[in-house]
């Protein structure tokens, strides 16, 4: 008598605990008992349910977190009972069953299944991002997913390890289980490195993550010049060298870091060069000027930090040259053009002729490079030195054509 | 000589036909080859798909651990999640695992597999659907790639199935914890456990307080567009017209129809509910009361179908519930003339889903459903804020009918929702009716309405030329009389009928 006492109170308790099903059409009969007092199973157990109804006609309907199933009843036993599929007695969770006999309800209940105690061999671990600044702040993420050897999830206040090291540094933390899974923030590192990271649960192990924790921006620096004199002579690179350009944290930047060079000449123009950091070095070349100017030069990366003004002076490396025109006023011949040291310019200067009418319009413009300090220029049909007013314009010096007057 | 010349014409014309006829054949085939494919149809730039499964979803993301979620990361979870369900709801019932690899990790999608394998094995169909959802968003991580929730108190439908028979519907609410993670640019689910369902805050339902007792209504379209009164054929000058002439008539109330298809299914298009709104907003001021009569020409009751009804019903109802005109909410007109074609079953359980729905929007307004036979509606009474039913039969048998439905129903208000009769005489009645008839028989039935205080409806207020053939069918003896149910003719000329109204309300003919 005390048995079915006990039996009829644990049924009594699992109608009170599970929410009412309010079944439209289906008519609530609770005719069949269930026999089976066990409420809570463990994932991969053999579950069966056991009534104290007829055989006839019977199916169970099922439902767990992945669906609802229908089993019919077991036919190699003599009572009403069920064996749970493999499908529902693996996964852990709220189960709620309904035993329905043609198109009436005879039982409804549930009972709960905890994962095993058997983990899965590998620890299902997600690390992001992989890349962090080193500015003390910047972090990622490593969020664990503890499982049994059936995929379920382990259940809150499960305690992870998780290790990082970093450098020289190794240390081990606790982090708890809530809503299936364990989550830490790692990083607020301040120097450039590879930061190792893993997880554990008993030997339930993940693999091995890696987060790069690289420079942050550019703090400003300095710039230099070297050239290997200092006259305008359109012909020697001077060269502008960065100071080792740090983050805040005096960490060298990325390797790659563009660096833009703004030279501005004493007449407004500006001229542009830039470089690539290796290990926090940019070089940028540039070719002289063959005009004295004076240029002033910044360095900048894009919207992060500049450099230092510079200032160079260039000196004139022409002081003076002829120009003459043959007889005919058919050609115009430049130079010899000599250069700081009184030898020939190099190669390449450039040389401009402007023609003008009388009516001082200009009706032609040539220009032509220096080649063994001379220069030459062919004046086309209809332009003749001798009736037109001719210019010619080297390392910024303007001077008029001679008229051959013999 | 001259038959000669015949020939020769005939067959020289004959050969410049056949000419003409290469000529063309060639000319369009070479301009079909050269015809590209349009631009739209190579950039998928094509018209929006309607979304097939729209289920009510209220998310919760005060207290989210990790990462804050932007809203535009959030909806596009909240789309992915809710495709999970629609896949597996849709594997459930058709054991087409298809759509499962998108939406569910490699392991889940294994666990899933069994589960409708199980199912196959035991011949085991399961429909099934889900009409709300209260997702919790509980963490989200910092790279943005793994977002975990509750998903509390979802109300799930299931219709099961077993060796092809039906079995059992079953509405029951669960809760589940989920863990989704975003690969290949899919959420996909990698974890769903069942959980017990948290308590829920049980909320007061208030008392609909109503009188329809003083009812005296008349069923109404327009006389150039029956059933189509809305869209660009809505003229709220002959809607004001006659709304005049029917309170001149001594009545009080209209019965109007809200297509659902033409509104716009699931997303209601905002010109239609102006047109209503305008509707009710000349119904005030013409002192009427108006019965709104939803999901008009609406036929597919299947579970599938389930969540798109319900967005269209939230979105009229939450729009005039506020307003003066509304009377009450018809869920659906005639319903009972589906179960055949539909199932009893399928028809029933969307009703009274509805019923729910509407309730829980509006809680002021009551509600009906406008039965077409009087013993149908002995149906979902307990769901239904006042009875109603419509009667186009004889005289004589109303009484009886009535009795018999008021023994059923009890307490509740009844309704006559739809009576009158056609004036009709023709060929296909052998010119056996009469406006005469017409009018007679629409006293007859006010005695025993006036006997037993049951306020009605007529049908209605103008003849049609045209009747649209989804009303009732095509066949020209049905449609014939359906043109002549007026109390007033196609001219606007008062039938006798109105006669028989006017003077019942108001004592006078005039």
């Amino acid at each position: 008598m005390k048995f079915w006492q006990y039996i009829g109170l644990v049924c009594l308790g699992a109608i009170s605990c599970s929410k009412p099903v309010d079944a439209n059409f289906g008519k609530t009969v609770e005719a069949i008992q269930i026999t089976t007092t066990q409420k809570e199973f463990i994932a991969g157990e053999t579950i069966t349910l056991q009534f104290d109804g007829e055989k006839e006609n019977q199916l169970l309907l099922i439902q767990n977190g992945w669906g609802t199933i229908a089993i019919p009843a077991d036919s190699t036993q003599t009572s009403l009972t069920f064996s749970l599929p493999a499908t529902v007695a693996q996964k852990s969770g709220w189960v709620q069953w309904k035993l329905i006999s043609n198109e009436t309800i005879t039982a409804t209940g549930d009972f709960f299944i905890r994962p095993s105690t058997t983990l899965a061999m590998s620890m299902e671990t997600y690390l992001g991002p992989t890349s962090i600044f080193a500015d003390k702040k910047d972090q990622a993420m490593i969020v664990s997913l503890p499982q049994d050897k059936f995929g379920n999830p382990m259940p809150d206040s499960t305690q992870i390890t998780l290790t990082e090291k970093f450098k020289s540094d190794q240390k081990s933390t606790i982090t708890s289980v809530q809503y299936m899974i364990s989550f830490a923030y790692v990083g607020n590192k301040s120097t450039v490195g590879e930061l190792f990271i893993g997880s554990r649960l008993e030997n339930q192990i993940s693999k091995e993550f890696t987060v790069s924790v690289l420079p942050t921006k550019a703090a400003d620096f300095a710039i230099n010049f070297e050239r290997q004199h200092s006259y305008a002579d359109g012909n020697q690179i001077v060269s502008f060298t960065t100071s080792t350009i740090r983050d805040q944290n005096n960490n060298i930047v990325a390797d790659g870091t563009l660096v833009n060079f703004v030279v501005e000449d004493a007449s407004g123009n500006s001229l542009q060069t830039y470089g690539t950091t290796l290990n926090g070095v940019v070089t940028g070349k540039m070719l002289h000027p063959e005009v004295a100017t004076e240029w002033k030069v910044k360095a900048h990366i894009s919207g992060l930090s500049q450099s230092n003004s510079l200032t160079l002076n260039f000196d004139a490396a022409v002081m003076d040259y002829m120009v003459d025109s043959s007889k005919d006023g058919r050609f115009i011949s430049v130079g010899p053009i000599l250069s700081y040291m009184g030898q020939w310019v190099p190669d390449g200067m450039g040389i401009q002729l402007e023609m003008q009418d009388s009516d001082g319009k200009s009706v032609l413009t040539l220009s032509s490079t220096t080649r063994k300090g001379m220069g030459t220029f062919e004046l086309p049909e209809g332009i003749n030195a001798n009736t037109h007013k001719g210019f010619v314009i080297v390392a910024g010096i303007k001077k008029s054509v001679n008229h051959k007057t013999e | 000589m001259a038959r000669k010349n015949l020939y020769r014409s005939l067959l020289l014309l004959s050969f410049l036909a056949l000419n003409a006829g290469i000529i063309y054949g060639l000319a369009a085939a070479w301009s079909f080859l050269n015809t590209g494919a349009d631009k739209s149809s190579i950039l998928h730039i094509g018209g929006a798909i309607e979304k097939a499964y729209q289920p009510k979803i209220v998310w919760t993301t005060n207290g989210q651990r990790g990462r804050k979620i932007s809203q535009q990361a959030l909806s596009e979870l909240e789309k992915d999640y809710i495709n999970a369900w629609y896949v597996k709801n849709i594997a459930l019932s058709t054991f087409d695992v298809l759509g499962i690899e998108d939406y569910y990790t490699e392991d889940a999608r294994e666990d899933l597999k069994q589960l409708i394998k199980n199912n196959l094995d035991n011949q085991v169909r399961i429909e099934a659907t889900t009409l709300s959802h209260h997702p919790r968003l509980e963490f989200y991580s910092l790279d943005g790639k793994l977002a975990m929730l509750t998903d509390n108190h979802v109300v799930q439908v299931e219709k099961i199935f077993a060796n092809g028979q039906f079995l059992q519907q079953q509405k029951s609410t669960h809760s589940y914890q989920v863990i989704l993670m975003l690969e290949d640019g899919f959420w996909r689910v990698r974890q769903m456990v069942k959980i017990q369902n948290p308590p829920e805050a049980q909320a007061q339902r208030e008392e609909v307080s109503f009188n329809v007792n003083s009812l005296k209504g008349i069923n109404y379209y327009p006389k150039d567009n029956p059933w189509d009164m809305f869209g660009k054929n809505f003229d709220s000058e002959a809607i004001n017209a006659d709304f005049e002439t029917i309170t001149s008539l001594g009545l009080n109330s209209v019965r109007v129809f809200v297509p659902y298809e033409t509104f716009g299914a699931a997303s209601v298009k905002t010109e239609y509910l102006d047109q209503l709104e305008e509707l009710l907003n000349l119904a005030q001021q013409n002192n009427l009361k108006v019965l709104v009569t939803l999901f008009d020409f609406y036929g597919n009751y299947e579970l599938m179908d389930w969540t798109l009804t319900h967005r269209h019903a939230e979105t009229v109802v939450s729009r005039f519930q506020n307003h003066e005109a509304l009377l009450g909410w018809d869920l659906k007109n005639e319903p009972d003339l589906d179960f055949d074609s539909r199932g009893k079953e399928n028809v029933l359980g969307w009703l009274s889903e509805m019923a729910q729905l509407i309730k829980k929007k509006d809680s002021i307004h009551p509600i009906t459903i406008g039965w077409f036979a009087p013993e149908a509606a002995m149906n979902l009474v307990d769901q239904v804020d006042f009875v109603s039913f419509h009667y186009y039969e004889e005289a004589k048998n109303l009484k009886e009918r009535i009795a018999a439905l008021k023994e059923a129903v009890g307490e509740k208000p009844m309704v006559l929702e739809e009576y009158g009769k056609s004036s009709y005489s023709g060929v296909w009645n052998l010119f056996s009716n009469s406006k005469e008839a017409q009018a007679n028989y629409l006293a007859e039935l006010q005695i025993v309405l006036e006997e037993e205080q049951l306020p009605s409806f007529i049908w209605t207020l103008h003849d049609f030329e045209t009747v649209p053939t989804q009303v009732v069918g095509r066949k020209p003896w049905r449609k014939a009389p359906q043109k002549h149910f007026g109390l007033l003719d196609t001219d606007g000329e008062k039938k006798p009928a109105y006669h028989t109204v006017i003077k019942k309300e108001k004592g006078t003919t005039n």
